[in-house]
């Protein structure tokens, strides 16, 4: 996300310069792809997508890691002039919130240079001033708003409902979507925008309107995602919707639109309506916590609680340290009398409504220690301890027979385990034989005496979720902030702020070599690879994919790749010829490769090995007389016939690898050892074809060699010359013909035979010249 | 006749460098894990802490393939299905070939290597996955190398952390290689999390670990200089026998 420094001046002091910012947020929060000018170019990843995709979410980050101050403006609630005669339907819980107003007498009009500025700085086009508002809204608080022009929507109801299939929406940009039966919409009698995504044609602000509805609204994640890649539309708005933002902001985005359209939209008798707010199920502060020990433990630190306290202050949390077993009890007690509920949702109906566990859950989060939601989990969370241990605070499970939700394994903590005798109920004991509880039997939260208590019929253990003493963090996460969940989380906030560099290194003291739980496969594989690089091969890679298979690729890069390989004989033999036409670049005679790596055929994967040998310049050994030689240097039973040069082998079935075990490959090896140039520097390759020739040259013995050929080859070649290579050497009547192939190649450019021939006229030249020298 | 000479076979450079990194977590004490490159969902994904429909599935494209299964997207698959079977504490690395569907450039092949680690135990602190990986850099790329630590996001750990080398080519100055920055990205890790453990059936109130990834081809790139990761796989011996 494009930052713009000088945005975030406005809400800050002392922020340094951009490039100092771009260094605090790297090491701290989030990584800073570049800075250019006065903008900061931030990779805002989904775990800040919910806070950290707007001005100020980056701003509160500046903040918490540096002493510059946060200098923001109060929200101001708009003074109401009328109340607006709309009204808001949701239909479908998947719209969370829908803040509505109308806003009369405005003038829509190319919006006042610095807000044109602002937005243009960090990529946006401008429109006009209305919806430029909107945007600038959204990249400053994070929440995406849209209006409607009010004039142009019929009825007095906005409805926020599933579409019918059948309907269609003309969106602003002049595209028509079909809709299905699962789209969410912003409707009127019809279809006015795809909720949270874009927006409609039909009731477009455009440069006649004079009444607008403002939409601050807020939608459940995984719908925004499904339609935005069913319908293909993806925009700034369903970026932040399915990365999920909190319903809380709603309210605040509203109020300062509202502010911003008074300011750069008014006619001087712009009137202000009221606020329409559905909320059906607002949500309640998240708590969670962390104790001083468990920071400790994971990052490997010496931090105290005032280490941690100052941490927390500079990131702006409420917190409490507090002794988690005493405040437990205090606050269970609270609720007494509250209603009882089936399954209530720990995050939207407690503390309003309860059942047994979420009673638990709910009391021991806000005392710093998050917990599993259901009881069964929270018998497997818990410490067992005897009944004769019991202490206040202590859970105690029962089975309440007869009972439809017993339940016999875990669901979300560490799940799947059994748990035979079934558990289906939880409650806190309270000291002196008293325990409470929330019973749908009873309606709701209750003291009474454990013995003879009906919901503890049969009692299926006893746990212990913190020790007497225990202090620990209890959190309330900022409603931004929706990746905050754990005490991981908060770790992860300590440790950033702490700086990551400040942890000290520290080895394991238990972690020592084991050389016999070397991986079989892998040292019978490097076996393998050490014995034909022996042997004169070389591996190469090919791609794991094909143009034919058995198993197909859903979105294939290439029509060529669309399945995957089900044998490397593609692979192998496009090396071989690659090999081929290079061998003089490669100065061999001859090619020979080997892949080993997976195939899938019949939808089985599998590792085989596939060996190539291509003869050109000498034809003996043939090249089966070469693959059979490496079958059996490796061990292996199989062998090619005459005039094949390629083999295909499932190495495993053919040298015995049983696993955990080592292979008569591997036994033999005995610490195997590729030869690898560990120091090598890569040249980069050409892309143009290269140009060979040959020179022979007799020499009169004594009157020298084929360093002298090399020298005059050199001072004519120059750079032209990629390699050169003495191929061919007899002697007969008291001289020796030397043969040597030069290759050319140029980095720049296609050689023509006509540069390289002049070259060697050159070469010719000198060498027919030296005494005793004579051109073959 | 020369031709013994050119007969000299040649190690790949991603098994060259991949040997010398398993050389070295071997030396630490680490064992090899190796595993299938067609995966499922759950040991892909779902157990990695990145649930369906969740943006954070969009930072590793996917080769999704007809029969519901998908290409691995990382080794991380491998660690899962060790977890799911062995109980801690143990050290393991993950070699192994890995795939993304994004297009195709100098710096990114829709096949390439990665090494990924994970050690898991009580009372395994961010102390230790910094001592391991700074050794292990220190190892592969020099021992006068400086790295710096830094937050980072991936599902799976909790914190994560980036960590970086001081570049080699510039020695922090900023040039080409290092996009000016003056530091290379190296390395994604963090503390594994939660999630995860519990994912799997191990208690994440009573063990704790760290985990990493390497990029087996960005390390033979930056060691050896190679410009264009798509020559690593196209059979070239060209650029083979340069090892």
């Amino acid at each position: 996300m494009k930052v713009s420094f000088n945005w975030l001046k406005e809400y800050l002091s002392d922020a340094g310069t951009p490039q100092e910012v771009a260094d605090i947020l790297n090491m701290h929060a989030f990584e800073v792809e570049g800075v250019e000018g006065d903008i900061i170019d931030v990779d805002v990843l989904p775990n800040r997508a919910h806070d950290c995709l707007c001005h100020m979410g980056i701003a509160k980050e500046v903040v918490v890691n540096t002493g510059a101050k946060f200098s923001v403006p109060e929200m101001k609630e708009a003074k109401v002039d009328f109340d607006t005669d709309f009204k808001v339907n949701i239909e479908d819980p998947k719209c969370r919130r829908y803040v509505l107003r109308e806003i009369k007498n405005i003038e829509v009009k190319e919006s006042p240079k610095e807000l044109r500025e602002k937005l243009e700085s960090i990529g946006q086009k401008s429109i006009n001033n209305v919806v430029d508002v909107t945007n600038f809204v959204m990249f400053e608080l994070n929440q995406p708003m849209h209006t409607f022009d009010t004039s142009k929507v019929d009825g007095d109801t906005i409805n926020i409902r599933l579409s019918n299939k059948g309907e269609n929406l003309i969106t602003l940009d002049n595209n028509e979507i079909e809709l299905d039966g699962e789209t969410l919409l912003i409707a009127d009698n019809g279809p006015l925008a795809i909720a949270g995504i874009k927006g409609g044609k039909k009731a477009e602000v455009d440069g006649n309107t004079t009444s607008i509805i403002l939409e601050s609204a807020n939608f459940a994640p995984v719908n925004i995602r499904k339609t935005s890649n069913k319908i293909g539309i993806a925009t700034d708005s369903s970026k932040r919707f399915e990365n999920e933002i909190t319903p809380e902001l709603a309210l605040k985005a509203t109020e300062r639109a509202t502010e911003l359209i008074l300011k750069y939209c008014s006619t001087g008798s712009t009137e202000v309506s009221n606020l329409v707010d559905e909320y059906p199920r607002p949500a309640s502060p998240y708590y969670t916590g962390v104790s001083v020990d468990e920071v400790n433990k994971l990052l490997g630190t010496d931090l105290s609680g005032k280490d941690v306290s100052e941490i927390f202050d500079k990131l702006g949390f409420e917190y409490e340290y507090l002794n988690t077993k005493e405040f437990v009890l205090e606050e269970i007690r609270k609720h007494l009398g509250k209603p009882h509920n089936t399954f209530p949702s720990l995050t939207y109906d407690a503390p309003r409504e309860f059942d047994c566990s979420t009673l638990t859950a709910y009391v021991f989060a806000h005392g710093g220690l998050s917990i599993p939601r259901m009881s069964v989990d929270q018998l497997f969370f818990g410490r067992e301890i005897e009944g004769s241990e019991l202490e206040p605070g202590d859970l105690i499970f029962s089975n309440r027979l007869n009972d439809k939700n017993i339940k016999y394994e875990t669901v979300e903590f560490l799940p799947g385990q059994k748990f035979p005798e079934g558990v289906d109920h939880v409650g806190m004991y309270m000291g002196d034989g008293k325990v409470i509880y929330s019973s749908k039997f009873n309606d709701g939260v209750l003291e009474e005496d454990l013995s003879g208590s009906k919901a503890f019929p049969k009692i299926v253990g006893y746990r212990r979720l913190v020790d007497k003493d225990e202090m620990r963090f209890a959190v309330k996460i900022p409603d931004e902030r929706l990746d905050l969940r754990n005490q991981n989380d908060l770790i992860e906030e300590i440790g950033r702020v702490y700086g990551y560099d400040n942890i000290k290194d520290e080895p394991i003291l238990e972690l020592e070599p084991d050389k016999e739980n070397t991986n079989a496969e892998y040292s019978a594989i490097l076996a393998i690879k050490s014995k034909l690089q022996g042997l004169g091969f070389s591996e190469v890679f090919t791609s794991s994919f094909a143009s034919k298979g058995d198993l197909k690729v859903t979105k294939p890069l290439a029509e060529n790749k669309s399945y995957l390989r089900t044998s490397l004989e593609e692979g192998v033999r496009s090396a071989l010829s690659q090999g081929i036409y290079n061998l003089d670049l490669l100065q061999q005679d001859r090619v020979k490769v080997y892949e080993i790596g997976k195939v899938f055929d019949n939808g089985e994967e599998k590792l085989v090995m596939g060996l190539g040998v291509a003869n050109k310049a000498i034809k003996k050994p043939k090249t089966h007389e070469l693959i059979n030689e490496a079958l059996e240097s490796l061990g292996m039973s199989d062998r090619v016939k005459e005039g094949d040069n390629f083999v295909e082998i499932d190495p495993e079935s053919r040298i015995d690898l049983p696993a955990g075990e080592a292979g008569n490959l591997e036994s033999d090896s005995g610490g195997v050892e590729i030869v690898f140039n560990r120091d090598a520097k890569y040249e980069t390759l050409s892309q143009y074809p290269h140009i060979s020739r040959d020179v022979a040259v007799w020499i009169e013995d004594g009157k020298g060699g084929e360093n002298d050929i090399y020298e005059i080859i050199e001072r004519h070649a120059g750079d032209l010359m990629k390699n050169k290579r003495l191929f061919d050497v007899f002697s007969k009547d008291g001289k020796t013909s030397f043969a040597v192939r030069v290759v050319f190649l140029s980095n720049e450019k296609t050689l023509t035979d006509s540069e390289v021939d002049e070259v060697m006229d050159k070469i010719y030249k000198d060498l027919s010249e030296k005494k005793g020298f004579e051109i073959r | 006749m020369t031709e013994k000479e050119g007969e000299k076979g040649h190690i790949h450079p991603v098994t060259g460098v991949m040997n010398e990194l398993v050389e070295i977590f071997e030396d630490f004490g680490f064992d090899v894990v190796l595993g299938s490159e067609v995966e499922d969902e759950w040991h892909n994904f779902d157990a990695l802490n990145v649930p369906k429909d969740h943006p954070a599935r969009d930072m590793q494209d996917t080769f999704w393939l007809e029969n519901g299964k998908l290409l691995r997207t990382h080794t991380s698959s491998v660690q899962i299905r060790h977890m799911e079977k062995q109980k801690p504490p143990f050290a393991i690395i993950a070699p192994g070939k890995v795939f993304r569907n994004e297009a195709t450039d100098r710096t990114h092949e829709a096949q390439f290597h990665q090494l990924e680690g994970l050690a898991v135990a009580e009372n395994i602190t961010l102390g230790n996955l910094k001592h391991y990986l700074n050794s292990f850099l220190k190892n592969v790329i020099g021992d006068d190398i400086e790295t710096r630590l830094r937050p980072g996001y991936f599902p799976f750990v909790e914190p994560g952390v980036e960590i970086d080398i001081k570049c080699t080519k510039c020695g922090g100055k900023g040039c080409p290689t290092c996009k000016q920055s003056g530091w290379i990205e190296i390395l994604g890790a963090g503390m594994v999390h939660p999630n995860v453990l519990n994912a799997v059936g191990i208690d994440p109130n009573k063990y704790s670990g760290f985990a990493f990834g390497a990029g087996i081809d960005r390390i033979a790139m930056l060691k050896h200089g190679i410009d264009d990761v798509r020559a690593l796989y196209d059979g070239d011996l060209r650029v083979v026998n340069q090892f």
